[in-house]
């Protein structure tokens, strides 16, 4: 009997739920970047790139057909594009999101507050901000030695400069220093430049809004203070010629002094570098001379870190996640107390750098 | 309604009834002289005597030269002097009908006095037409012992007792099967087996009712604790050498005579996956085997519900650089990827099929060509994606790895319920078969032992012989499954004592 009532309630059950719809991946327009700008009257407009499959033909799309809609909400644009699509709209691929410099600046609370809501989009998506249109650089013909889609462009753009001079990002660490209480988060900056694009630096939020830069340049030295990694490229100016410091692991430690309402932060950074290129330097390549360059790229980084934190401090954001450190710490923390005080706040930062190489000289 | 059955019931009954009556000995030979092959004649002379016997089943060699020039040299008053006179081994004398009947049909020759009197002699003059021990076929393995069972008890008893000359190797013989009279066998070792393990197989082998036992895989399926499970409870081998050491590590085994498979009980699931091969190369290799072999049959039985549900509902699990190449194979399909898997599952089920029933050598022809040619030009029709073609040959590959055959119609079976999950409810589907799966294996017992042991119940002890396995010198204990009498295999110190120098 009780096998009867579990097979009669597995058949009603399967059959009566086989009924969604469903179709399968070819049938379906798979999202693989969008971007969001500001329309007019306070729309948002969006656009998408949907790659284009051939049939019977190499692995690699060959087009990518772009739509573009304005709307008042997110969703809302969803919805706009799906009313110029043939086939059902699917966003579980998305691989990279883009907000306008100009929408940034406004504030995506409303936009993040979606992404952390849909499952279906993965937590690895890289998110960027275009300082420009992002339908420019969506639409954006990548030149043919590169990529095939603008979508694995970018995807691929960002994927491999976080491995250099940029500091980790996707939408995981977004969210978390999004919501994380003593923690603001950042995003990289892409242009479009002649006939492609380029990452030039990096936007960091002050809660939904973009509120301050720092050009590529700083990106090195910011990335120093924030995580350890093991290359990256830094110029460094040394007796009227330059030099390329190469990296080859870098390691941050946090070390909080001080009680919760009058903390003190030593930021300690060792540097391991390779010396492989002096531009305009006429001296020999000495254990003296590194000496000697070991302590202008400590000056060097002191100085950009400082600015950095003195910057930080005046526009009252914390990327480096100083409070949030706090918070796991020490007992009693106090939001709002730790952002009266946070423009006082003393960090110190101890920069340790050993060129471990310079050549081979005949 | 139920009117015709309870008919058949009594008819059943009364037949049985008709049965139990005993025949005599006359209506016995009557009932015989109907077939050619019966020879009965009277022998003139100083003896008068009739001898009869089945010439299909008895060698005239005996009875030409050791029983006829006794019987025409001789003079004997009584039945009793024929047999002590008469130089063939294990002869009887008896009136028991029963008896007669069963050893005449065997080849028994049948000497009777004279026509009146009740008493015969039963000499022995079976001729069997036997096949020669050959090489295993069903569980090959490269090195190792090459012998197989035949379809002789006899020989298969002496093929595990040449391996295993033990007194305590013990062998209890049933007769099964109402018509068949199929000579059965429980093997098992004296004093390392659970005497529970022999009482249960011998209760449940004397209790079994049907009227013909052709092959030992008969007795599997009635003897198993779940006869509707699709996971075989025995384990069927055809290798005396892995019979012989599931013997030693306390098991019980099964043969039936005409049967060139023994069953040996209690078995795992594990077990099944094991191949005799692994004890023959270091541990390490067989280690990695075993989990080759494991990765195989898992992959076998989910890559193409998988394929279903991630192409049917769950897109952004497939990698970013597989989309291209899933996707653009996929354009020209003209099928949902349910149908398209089930009809590529069923040709390659066909073509197993074709080429298990054909001659081997037309068999394997029909493997090349059913592979490439369906394969190639189901591709090309544009009736299949050359993903899946590769995903489902592949996964029928990996189930070719399973060394027991039985299993491996199980894996092939249970992959059907998985893809029909995967459809209607994506990977919640496939994990919902799974979990129904495991549930299933969980409660499975193998007479009466948990059938998934080493990992449910967990026994550590046992896993050392089971994904892994570990060098003969840390096997020092029979597993914990068997129950055995007498657990230590060896002398553990012993086995595992450095030995620096070579004395």
């Amino acid at each position: 009997m009780k096998a009867k009532i579990f097979l009669v309630s597995l058949i009603a059950v399967s059959l009566l739920s086989g009924c969604i719809d469903h179709s399968s991946v070819e049938e379906n327009a798979i999202i693989q970047m969008a971007g969001y700008d500001k329309g007019e009257n306070k729309r948002i407009r969006g656009t998408v790139s949907i790659p284009q499959y051939e049939g019977s033909g190499e692995g690699s799309p060959a087009t990518e057909v772009y739509l573009t809609a304005s709307a008042d909400g997110v969703k809302e644009v969803e919805e706009e594009i799906q009313k110029q699509s043939s086939k059902p709209i699917s966003i579980g691929k998305l691989s990279v999101t883009l907000y306008s410099m100009e929408l940034a600046e406004e504030g995506i609370s409303d936009i993040i507050d979606i992404l952390s809501r849909d499952p279906r989009i993965s937590r690895n998506m890289f998110l960027g901000i275009v300082d420009g249109d992002t339908k420019d650089v969506i639409e954006s013909k990548p030149s043919s030695s590169q990529e095939s889609t603008s979508s694995r462009h970018l995807k691929g753009l960002i994927d491999t400069n976080t491995q250099y001079n940029f500091p980790k990002t996707n939408l995981h660490r977004f969210l978390y220093s999004y919501y994380a209480e003593g923690m603001d988060p950042f995003l990289p900056i892409i242009i479009p430049k002649d006939s492609t694009v380029e990452l030039d630096g990096l936007a960091f939020f002050k809660g939904g809004a973009v509120v301050g830069t720092i050009p590529e340049s700083k990106s090195f030295p910011f990335r120093m203070l924030k995580e350890n990694f093991k290359r990256g490229m830094q110029k460094i100016n040394f007796e009227g010629g330059t030099i390329m410091l190469d990296n080859i692991g870098s390691s941050v430690n946090y070390e909080m002094k001080g009680t919760v309402d009058d903390p003190e932060f030593d930021i300690k950074i060792d540097l391991k570098a390779e010396v492989n290129e002096m531009v305009g330097i006429n001296r020999e390549a000495t254990p003296a001379l590194a000496k000697e360059i070991e302590k202008a790229s400590v000056d060097f980084f002191e100085k950009n870190a400082d600015e950095l934190i003195q910057m930080f401090k005046e526009k009252e954001i914390d990327p480096l996640g100083l409070g949030n450190f706090a918070k796991t710490r020490k007992r009693n923390f106090d939001l709002t107390k730790w952002k009266d005080n946070y423009s006082d706040l003393k960090v110190n930062v101890k920069i340790n750098v050993e060129i471990t190489e310079y050549g081979i000289f005949s | 309604m139920w009117k015709w059955k309870r008919k058949e019931k009594s008819s059943t009954e009364q037949t049985q009834q008709k049965s139990k009556q005993k025949k005599s000995l006359t209506e016995f030979i009557q009932s015989l002289q109907n077939s050619e092959d019966f020879v009965c004649y009277s022998l003139g002379g100083e003896n008068e005597c009739t001898i009869s016997y089945i010439k299909t089943m008895s060698d005239s060699k005996i009875l030409n030269r050791s029983v006829l020039p006794i019987l025409n040299d001789g003079i004997f008053q009584s039945i009793e002097e024929i047999k002590q006179n008469i130089p063939v081994e294990n002869m009887t004398v008896t009136e028991d009908i029963d008896l007669i009947q069963e050893k005449v049909m065997f080849g028994y020759i049948m000497i009777q006095l004279s026509n009146s009197a009740k008493e015969v002699l039963l000499i022995p003059a079976v001729s069997l037409e036997a096949r020669q021990v050959s090489i295993p076929e069903v569980e090959f393995s490269v090195v190792g012992p090459k012998e197989a069972f035949v379809e002789t008890l006899n020989t298969n008893i002496n093929l595990i007792r040449k391996r295993l000359p033990l007194p305590q190797l013990t062998i209890k013989e049933l007769t099964i099967g109402k018509v068949t009279k199929t000579r059965v066998a429980v093997i098992f070792v004296d004093g390392v087996v659970d005497p529970k393990n022999v009482e249960t197989v011998t209760q449940r082998l004397e209790d079994i009712e049907f009227d013909q036992l052709i092959d030992s895989s008969f007795i599997s399926q009635i003897l198993a604790d779940n006869s509707n499970s699709p996971f075989p409870q025995f384990l069927d081998t055809e290798r005396p050498d892995r019979v012989v050491s599931n013997l030693i590590e306390g098991k019980v085994a099964i043969m039936a005579d005409g049967a060139p498979h023994a069953l040996t009980c209690p078995t795992t699931v594990v077990e099944l996956f094991g191949a005799s091969d692994d004890y023959f190369v270091p541990w390490h290799l067989a280690t990695v085997f075993r989990l080759i072999r494991l990765f195989a049959v898992i992959f076998s039985v989910l890559s193409t519900p998988l394929y279903v549900a991630v192409l049917t509902y769950h897109h952004e699990m497939i990698p970013g650089e597989l989309m291209a190449t899933i996707v653009s194979s996929r354009a020209d399909i003209p099928f949902p990827p349910i149908l398209e898997v089930i009809v590529l599952e069923l040709t390659i089920e066909l073509l197993r099929e074709a080429g298990a029933r054909l001659p081997t050598k037309i068999g394997q022809t029909i493997g090349i060509v059913g592979g490439i040619v369906i394969g190639t030009a189901a591709v090309d029709a544009g009736l299949t994606s050359n993903v899946l073609l590769i995903i489902v040959a592949l996964s029928a590959l990996a189930s070719f790895t399973t060394p027991i055959y039985q299993i491996g119609n199980t894996i092939r079976l249970i992959r059907f319920p998985f893809i029909i999950g995967a459809q209607m409810w994506g990977l919640i589907g496939v994990s919902m078969c799974m979990v129904f799966f495991i549930g299933h294996l969980v409660k499975l017992q193998s007479i009466g032992r948990p059938f998934f042991e080493p990992i449910y119940p967990l026994r550590v002890h046992d896993l050392k012989d089971s994904f892994v396995r570990l060098p003969f010198s840390k096997q020092t204990e029979r597993p914990t499954l068997m129950r055995t009498k007498d657990s230590q295999r060896m002398d553990a110190s012993r086995a595992n004592a450095k030995r620096d120098i070579d004395e």
